[in-house]
């Protein structure tokens, strides 16, 4: 059989399961006849069991025959460019598929009971399997185009699992605030497809180190795409300055935790620069600055870190550490590296983040075996120096990050966008002679993004 | 032979009788009386273009009065009819009728009239309700004189009559700082007349730019910044209403924009537009719904209760992602191909427009998650009924579909 059509078939095993279900419970949901919960689960391993199979299958064909493209076609068409839809079965997409669907599979067997008999039990296996068919499709994807699409699947099923309890407030808070930093950040993503429109080389990821746009000599190009990719890696990968969504992402259920942002969405991030590997290679400003977000990167994980008084905050400040790291190594070209770290990270993490609730109910019986409380060591207060006490507010307050963003930023726009809002009613109160109602202007208990501190 | 334009004149002029009759007679149920012609309408649309006498890409007549009709059967649809008056639905049908006619009008100075046609129907909606009947007047005047003047000055005479339609455009979409007629309008207005009127005011767009050009430079300088003070102030909202009334005149600011520029491909506004006839509604018209059934709707706090309807917070998010440019979607398809020419021939500008468009998603999810969780209570049968939710993911897979059938 031709190693083509052999590949064909394995990318169709990894992607039609899992949509068929998707599809199957979406259907079952909107007619209100929700499947029962073993039922679900089943379906759902099985659709993620096989997909791993094909990513091992694809895995041992690669020596033989690698770097395979598979054109499904095309969207739509301009007169000068061609929406392509190519997926590209490499080592990094291979990797990235099987780790993504081995935890999948460990992570659906483990919600099965801690989410059994929750409201939102389908609600989370829907999402969920929409997350797995965004994050494989950027890990397959063989455009930026493509890669965009799965990008925004991942975004927009990670924003719907952190909502995931309906009926709290912060849930729904935290989320908006990962979307904000999500979409912000994407118009790195938008542009620079656009601009690969615009070189009119192609989307396609050897495209990015040979785009010349609008008249900017190729090597010039390939660097302004390639800072765009980053904007949207920085948001994506939690990565300085953005660093403190990935915390606040943690409202969601524990399996959902260990998924999104210790173990899997984080690391779209890295594999969108492994990507972009030509262009960081022939470029010092691209390594560099690289180098320099891993760098503080890490220095913001390590420092915020170690004052976390919760389990699953100092695991998500020890995955930014991590990524920090990863970031590192991909800027000084050690693909092979950086992909082993990917995945022993993304394994380790999980294990630690779906360990994670059960810790305190350990922790008390050990205390019970014991017979006394586990003493803590507390340093004394009158021992502490002035740079020791400006480094504990330094990590308390999370490197000051949120405050640069939000009160210096974020709040003043917010203020001067109310005082117009303002003077439009004024206006409109003179003209029809019915007051307004009062214009709300935003306090430190109101405005959303204010929250983010709690 | 343009069956689907026939059949479209004949059915307007029925339409139109009929919502003349609604107005005089007693007709108990009003609602399906309107959404039966609604229906035969889009129907008779569709089924020649899936039967391939007529021609369904980007810019065809047929495509655009599709999406028309689907934004106003939308509208008559999710308009709860135990909250309604016969007068809304009529005025639903005639802002249909003035939508499709505008297809059919080839000369700009008849266009025109739209605009005064346009506010006194809002005024009949609205009535004396909160001195709305003011605000309308004098906005609708200065619209009407503004736009009236672009078109009926000789192009010699010394007036930049470019700038004066865009002054006009500005006024007419509700851009701020000239906002404060819309933002009460979508304080005052039932969400079907709201969903209705975007549709006018979106159709007025295309037709007005297809006949006289608007100063691109003025356009590229101004419309930015004042979608991007729009769209921040939809944001910065806890009135739902006023945000939505923000987040509609971005969206129409950036039809403005792409309908004007020349390097544009002639399919993207229209696009833009085609998509946005059907996305935009459909949110105004959930966030209608949702307001009918809990009152009014605030967004200083995530106070909503999901429990009590996943149905309609499914068919929100599903309209809201349309209206962001979700990938896939016709909105996406359409923002791609604007934003593309608009970075190669103003890449500052372009940028500002790639941050409209990110505010915008943040808006809707901002709407979503703010009105469908964080409440703790539950209300039982608050929630749509499926077939409206159906309706909703009709819409969806429409907008996706038709997506694919493209061809510049």
């Amino acid at each position: 059989m031709p190693s083509l059509l052999l590949f064909e078939i394995l990318a169709a095993l990894i992607f039609v399961p899992i949509a068929c279900v998707f599809i199957w419970l979406a259907t079952s949901m909107l007619l209100s006849k929700k499947p029962r919960e073993a039922t679900v689960v089943l379906f759902c391993r099985i659709a993620i069991g096989s997909a791993f199979l094909a990513a091992l299958a694809m895995a041992v064909l690669l020596p033989i025959e690698s770097g395979n493209e598979i054109v499904l076609g095309s969207w739509f068409s301009t007169d000068h460019y061609s929406y392509e839809i190519v997926m590209q079965t490499d080592v990094i997409a291979v990797v990235y598929a099987l780790f993504t669907t081995a935890l999948l599979y460990v992570i659906c067997s483990f919600s099965k009971r801690y989410l059994h008999k929750e409201s939102g039990f389908h609600r989370f296996y829907l999402v969920m399997l929409l997350f797995a068919l965004g994050l494989l499709l950027v890990s397959f994807s063989g455009t930026v185009e493509l890669l965009l699409v799965g990008w925004e699947v991942v975004g927009l099923s990670s924003v719907l699992l952190i909502a995931f309890f309906t009926q709290r407030e912060q849930p729904p808070r935290n989320g908006l605030w990962v979307f904000s930093v999500y979409r912000l950040t994407d118009i790195g993503l938008y542009a620079a497809v656009l601009f690969l429109h615009l070189s009119q080389t192609g989307t396609k990821f050897e495209a990015l180190s040979t785009a010349p746009w609008a008249g900017i000599p190729a090597h010039d190009g390939a660097e302004i795409t390639a800072l765009l990719l980053i904007l949207a890696v920085m948001g994506k990968s939690a990565l300085f300055p953005f660093s403190n969504w990935l915390p606040r992402a943690m409202e969601g259920p524990t399996p959902s935790s260990a998924i999104f942002y210790g173990a899997l969405s984080v690391n779209l991030g890295p594999l969108l620069l492994l990507r972009m590997g030509d262009v960081i290679a022939g470029s010092p400003l691209i390594s560099g600055l690289l180098i320099a977000i891993g760098l503080f990167t890490v220095l913001v994980g390590n420092l915020a870190g170690r004052v976390q008084s919760d389990i699953k905050s100092r695991l998500a400040y020890g995955s930014i550490t991590q990524l920090g790291f990863i970031v590192i190594e991909i800027a000084f070209g050690w693909v092979e590296l950086a992909l082993v770290h990917v995945v022993t990270h993304a394994v380790i993490r999980t294990l630690q983040l779906l360990r994670a609730p059960s810790l305190l109910h350990e922790r008390h019986h050990l205390e019970q075996m014991l017979g006394h409380h586990i003493r803590v060591f507390h340093p004394s207060v009158e021992t502490v120096t002035n740079f020791q006490r400006f480094m504990f507010r330094l990590r308390l307050e999370r490197c000051f990050l949120d405050n640069l963003l939000v009160d210096w930023l974020v709040n003043k726009i917010l203020l001067l966008i109310r005082q117009l809002d303002k003077l439009e009613r004024e206006v409109a109160g003179l003209i029809t002679g019915h007051k307004s109602e009062a214009v709300a202007l935003p306090t430190a208990a109101e405005s959303s993004v204010t929250l983010i501190r709690n | 032979m343009d069956i689907g334009l026939n059949f479209s004149i004949h059915l307007s002029f029925t339409v139109a009788a009929m919502a003349v009759i609604m107005l005089v007679r007693d007709i108990t149920n009003v609602r399906t009386v309107t959404l039966i012609a609604l229906l035969m309408m889009f129907v008779l649309e569709v089924i020649p273009a899936v039967l391939g006498l007529q021609e369904v890409v980007g810019l065809s007549p047929t495509r655009l009065r599709s999406f028309i009709i689907l934004g106003n059967l939308l509208a008559c649809f999710y308009t709860p009819a135990f909250m309604s008056s016969r007068l809304t639905f009529s005025l639903i049908l005639l802002m249909n009728g003035l939508t499709l006619g505008m297809l059919e009008i080839g000369d700009i100075r008849l266009l025109c009239l739209v605009v005064p046609v346009f506010f006194v129907i809002l005024i009949a909606a609205t009535g004396t309700k909160n001195g709305m009947h003011r605000i309308l007047m004098v906005f609708g005047a200065l619209c009407t004189a503004l736009i009236s003047m672009s078109v009926l000055y000789p192009a010699d005479a010394g007036l930049d009559t470019g700038m004066l339609e865009l002054v006009g455009l500005v006024f007419f979409i509700g851009l701020f700082p000239v906002s404060p007629w819309f933002s009460k309008l979508y304080e005052n207005l039932p969400s079907g007349l709201l969903a209705s009127a975007f549709i006018v005011q979106a159709m007025f767009i295309i037709s007005l730019q297809q006949q006289q050009s608007l100063d691109r430079n003025a356009v590229l300088a101004v419309l930015p910044l004042l979608s991007i003070i729009s769209v921040l102030m939809a944001l910065a909202q806890h009135n739902t209403r006023r945000a939505l009334s923000g987040l509609a005149a971005s969206q129409l600011g950036f039809l403005v924009y792409a309908d004007s520029g020349q390097h544009f491909s002639d399919l993207a506004g229209s696009l833009l537009a085609q998509a946005q006839m059907v996305a935009i509604p459909g949110l105004i018209l959930t966030l209608g719904i949702l307001e009918t059934r809990i009152g009014k709707l605030n967004l200083s706090r995530p106070t909503g209760q999901y429990d009590s309807y996943p149905k309609l917070a499914s068919a929100m998010l599903l309209f809201g992602l349309m209206s962001a440019g979700f990938p896939l979607s016709l909105v996406y398809v359409a923002e791609d191909l604007i934003l593309e020419a608009g970075l190669y021939e103003a890449p500052l500008q372009g940028f500002a427009w790639l941050g409209v468009t990110a505010l915008t998603a943040i808006a809707v999810m901002k709407l979503y998650l703010y009105l469908c969780h964080g409440g703790k209570g539950f209300e039982p049968g608050i929630d749509i009924l499926p077939s409206k939710l159906f309706a909703a993911v009709f819409v969806t897979g429409f907008l996706i579909v038709s997506s694919f059938t493209l061809t510049a």
